[in-house]
């Protein structure tokens, strides 16, 4: 026997948990402590029957917390407070007395603060918190109504079996409705609030401006930049490009439009397509694998410099297509050499001394980056990323004082010694290495994967040299075990969010269309002719969907002796062609009409179980199942 | 339970079905099952069908007394009951017991009794006990009472009234013997003198047993739905004024167990209700006047009829 509120009580708890982990990071500090709190002390409290909190305390307190996220309810942020506010409700609800009504409430907050954390995050963690949490509540409302009328109230196991089966049918249904759903109901491909409110935080990695020593520290974040679907890549053509800085403004690296009729074109090279999934974000560049020969799905301008940007920043893509040629010579023309030399006034006397030393090495562009890569050597430069030189002449203190740094100090005074020695030179932005992921076939590029490398026009093309390269500790530093290979669990959640980025956020009813119709026209050049409409798809998929939700509910609805029954009652129909048996024929009638003793012994066992007013056993079960095997066999 | 092997009154049942009173399967078996119920049977058939050799036959093998009353018109309900003479020797009355102090008793031909008489004998069926000048005398366990009367006759008889019928817990016919079965009785006469040479097969204690056992024989939920739709139909039926009364259920549930008993199981099924529901149920219906000439059986089969079988 099994108290009917233990097992509300525990629903209401899963219920919670359910609805508020997808939110859980996005909570205040205070709540991120209070909640699992309250989870355990209302645990406690239900076992021992005695609430923490009385009525009125609680009514209180959840007067108190609207009171208080009102207040800080703003038009800047919405849903943080009010995401805030569910838990909190939900959390004096944990501690105070539950009556039915009070499940209800704790069913409801449940459901509004999953709900509210799709305004935040469009985490793959949504889709099973949401049918487990459909599933939860709908079992916790059918249990609602048999606590209504007995608060009390006790059942056995098996009945309550059959009503959890029962009760299952319902979010079973409805799941399967979703998905037919799911295909023509609008979506987003960004969390709402994002997108009606772009989040002023800046973004820690990549940025479009390189202001070496800007921040005392690198903080570059783990989060994910993009994913990229292609073939697999040698590790050192792992250069994701995005945006390239042409001038130089006191110790910034900016960017400006390159100047008018500069063209480049690409030679050579090995073609790899790509399908790049952006996470979602606030600047408008593009990246794909260096150099971006082409981009596709989205509406972007190419500049002469091989960056793409987004006409419009406010559209939203799940994905995009770029077409790159790996190792190809970006052969420059028409470049305003002066354009890329200018270098700021404020540049130390040691560094033109320096760059003046190096130019004097050779007269060639090729063989004064050879001697400026020699330099950097010899100054036995160490890649880090803290203890950083000082901000405001980060480049001398880089070079001569300090000697350490992280990108940005390398390929920035990179650019600059070479403008100073006379060598057109920009730096690119974008991103280095990946974490290739087998599971899927994807690249993973995160934040900290950000870099800066130096182009520079050697020869009449733009060569990519990379000075971080040049590190003392390169093999060893942090940079180089860019693209490491993740731990399984880790490859496996993130293939499942990539699934789920690919599949749910960035789906897209034509591409699908356009999917099917490719098939099915590769199916009818198989077949010869006639080939399925994509429309027959959908549905077969929906056809499909109900019988299956037919087949449930007929296994929820009938038990094993019903089934067992009606099995039998069709072999005796087939093998002794007794066709209609009358509804006051009894079994053992029936059975002796057959004249077959397995038909008796069926009955016998059958009717020893179910004239006693028990369920079969498993033996007799199985005995049954053999006999009518024996009798459609025999 | 104890398989057919086993148990003596299956036993002794088979015996006599086989060897003894061939021919009368049903009328014996519907005996042993009013035994087992504790019930009595009321034999509706013609004179010379072998009633008599039944009830004598089932009392020797069962080594049980025999008690016979022939009805008639002038009969009183101290013939039945005893009743108490003086004796003179020792200035007392004492009490001569009557027929009815036997544990199987064959009242013949019940409706040529006076309705006086035959509410006292159904009485002390009911009761069994006896009460003759304030002294109450139990009667005997096992009592089985086998009544016989003859449908054909009209003149000088007493039917008996529906609620007395209802104190029978089965009424039957006995029928004709079997075609080859006859011409043997008619080669090699009756057994009548067999029968009083009989040795009982049977203890009183081992009946006792089994009408112990027979009370342990479950009867599912299923079931008592099944005997209330039947009984539910019978009150509702166009043709009847009245149907079953709930003695009618009480006694088709009670029967149905030592039927089931009697099949070696230990649990009713819905056919042993089937195959009681006639017997045990007709002679309790009252049919409406315009539908008078319907044979009760045939409207009660077909209620049988109307009433889907509990299956799972």
């Amino acid at each position: 026997m099994v108290p009917i509120r233990t097992l509300l009580d525990l629903f209401g708890y899963v219920a919670c948990l359910l609805g508020v982990l997808p939110l859980y990071i996005y909570l205040d500090y205070p709540l991120r402590v209070l909640f699992p709190v309250a989870l355990l002390t209302g645990f406690i409290g239900d076992r021992r029957r005695r609430p923490l909190l009385g009525r009125r305390l609680g009514t209180l307190l959840s007067v108190l917390a609207f009171v208080f996220y009102g207040f800080r309810l703003n038009v800047a942020d919405v849903a943080g407070p009010a995401a805030n506010l569910l838990v909190a409700l939900l959390v004096v609800r944990l501690l105070s007395e539950k009556q039915p009504r009070h499940y209800l409430q704790i069913f409801v907050l449940a459901i509004f603060a999953l709900a509210g954390s799709s305004l935040l995050t469009l985490s793959p963690m949504f889709l099973p918190a949401l049918v487990l949490l459909v599933t939860c509540i709908t079992l916790g409302l059918v249990l609602l109504t048999f606590h209504g009328s007995d608060p009390h109230m006790r059942l056995p196991v098996g009945n309550l079996r059959s009503l959890l089966a029962v009760g299952a049918v319902l979010p079973v249904g409805s799941l399967l409705l979703m998905l037919v759903f799911f295909a023509i109901l609008p979506r987003t491909q960004v969390p709402l609030w994002n997108f009606l409110n772009p989040s002023p935080t800046a973004v820690s990695g990549f940025s479009d401006k390189v202001h070496p020593g800007a921040f005392a520290r690198n903080a570059a974040s783990g989060a994910l930049a993009f994913r990229v679907e292609s073939e697999p890549l040698a590790q050192e053509d792992l250069y994701w490009r995005g945006i390239v800085l042409n001038v130089v403004e006191g110790g910034s690296w900016l960017r400006q439009a390159p100047p008018e009729g500069e063209n480049v074109r690409l030679a050579g090279g090995r073609v790899v397509e790509q399908v790049v999934y952006p996470e979602t974000r606030e600047d408008a560049y593009l990246f794909g694998l260096d150099p971006t020969e082409q981009l596709r799905g989205v509406r972007a301008k190419r500049s002469s410099d091989l960056t793409y940007r987004r006409i419009r920043s406010r559209e939203k893509t799940g994905s995009y297509r770029t077409v790159s040629r790996v190792g190809a010579t970006l052969m420059a023309q028409r470049v305003n050499c002066t354009f890329y030399l200018q270098v700021p006034t404020s540049v130390s006397q040691r560094l033109r001394d320096t760059a003046a030393r190096l130019a004097a090495v050779a007269d060639t562009a090729s063989g004064r980056v050879a001697a400026t890569e020699e330099f950097f050597r010899r100054q036995k430069l160490v890649y880090a990323t803290s203890d950083l030189p000082d901000p405001d002449r980060a480049i001398e203190a880089f070079l001569f004082e300090k000697k350490r740094g992280y990108c940005e100090f390398f390929a920035g005074s990179f650019a600059l010694l070479l403008r100073l020695e006379g060598v057109p030179a920009r730096l690119v932005g974008g991103y280095m290495g990946g974490s290739r992921n087998d599971l899927a076939g994807y690249y993973t590029v995160t934040e900290e994967m950000a870099h800066v490398w130096v182009e520079a026009l050697v020869d009449g093309s733009w060569r990519r040299i990379d000075p971080s390269r040049l590190a003392n500790n390169a093999a060893s530093a942090e940079f180089a075990g860019r693209g490491r290979h993740l731990g399984w669990g880790r490859r496996l959640l993130d293939a499942a969010d990539y699934y789920w980025t690919r599949a749910v956020i960035s789906y897209d009813l034509n591409k699908q269309f356009e999917l099917l119709h490719g098939s099915a026209f590769k199916l009818r050049n198989l077949a010869g002719e006639g080939g399925p409409h994509p429309l027959i798809g959908w549905l077969v998929l929906v056809v499909a969907g109900l019988a299956a939700l037919f087949w449930v509910l007929r296994r929820v609805a009938i038990r094993p002796e019903e089934r067992l029954l009606n099995r039998f009652l069709r072999l005796v129909n087939k093998r002794f062609g007794i066709v209609a048996v009358p509804h006051y024929i009894g079994l053992q009638t029936l059975a002796e009409r057959t004249g077959d003793a397995r038909c008796r012994e069926f009955v016998s066992i059958f009717g020893r179980a179910v004239y006693r007013d028990r369920s079969l056993l498993p033996a007799e079960r199985g005995r049954l199942r053999r006999l009518l095997k024996e009798l459609r066999d025999g | 339970m104890p398989s057919a092997q086993s148990c003596p009154i299956r036993q002794v049942l088979q015996t006599l079905d086989n060897d003894i009173l061939q021919g009368k399967e049903r009328a014996l078996r519907l005996s042993f099952i009013a035994l087992l119920a504790g019930g009595h049977v009321l034999l509706e058939d013609l004179p010379g069908l072998g009633k008599t050799t039944l009830a004598l036959a089932l009392a020797s093998v069962l080594g049980l007394s025999f008690g016979r009353i022939q009805c008639t018109s002038d009969l009183l309900p101290s013939d039945i009951t005893g009743l108490s003479i003086y004796e003179r020797d020792s200035g007392r009355f004492r009490f001569v017991k009557g027929p009815i102090f036997n544990n199987i008793l064959l009242a013949d031909e019940i409706n040529r009794a006076m309705p006086k008489t035959q509410s006292a004998m159904l009485e002390a069926m009911e009761e069994r006990r006896v009460t003759v000048e304030g002294t109450t005398h139990v009667l005997p366990d096992p009592f089985l009472v086998i009544a016989t009367q003859n449908p054909v006759e009209q003149i000088g008889t007493f039917p008996l009234p529906e609620s007395q019928l209802d104190r029978f817990l089965l009424v039957t016919g006995v029928g004709y013997p079997p075609e080859e079965l006859e011409k043997d009785i008619i080669r090699n006469g009756g057994i009548h003198d067999r029968i009083r040479t009989l040795t009982p097969l049977l203890g009183e204690g081992q009946l006792i047993t089994a009408r112990k056992a027979v009370q342990t024989v479950h009867l599912g939920n299923k079931l008592v739905d099944y005997i209330y739709a039947l009984v539910a139909a019978s009150r509702e039926h166009p043709y009847l004024i009245t149907g079953l009364s709930t003695r009618g259920a009480l006694n088709l549930a009670s029967a149905a167990r030592a039927a089931a008993y009697l099949e070696g199981r230990d649990y009713v099924i819905p056919e042993d209700i089937q195959s009681l529901a006639v017997p045990v149920g007709a002679h309790r219906l009252i049919l409406r006047p315009e539908h008078e000439s319907l044979p009760k059986t045939e409207v009660l089969q077909s209620i049988v009829h109307s009433v889907p079988v509990p299956r799972v």
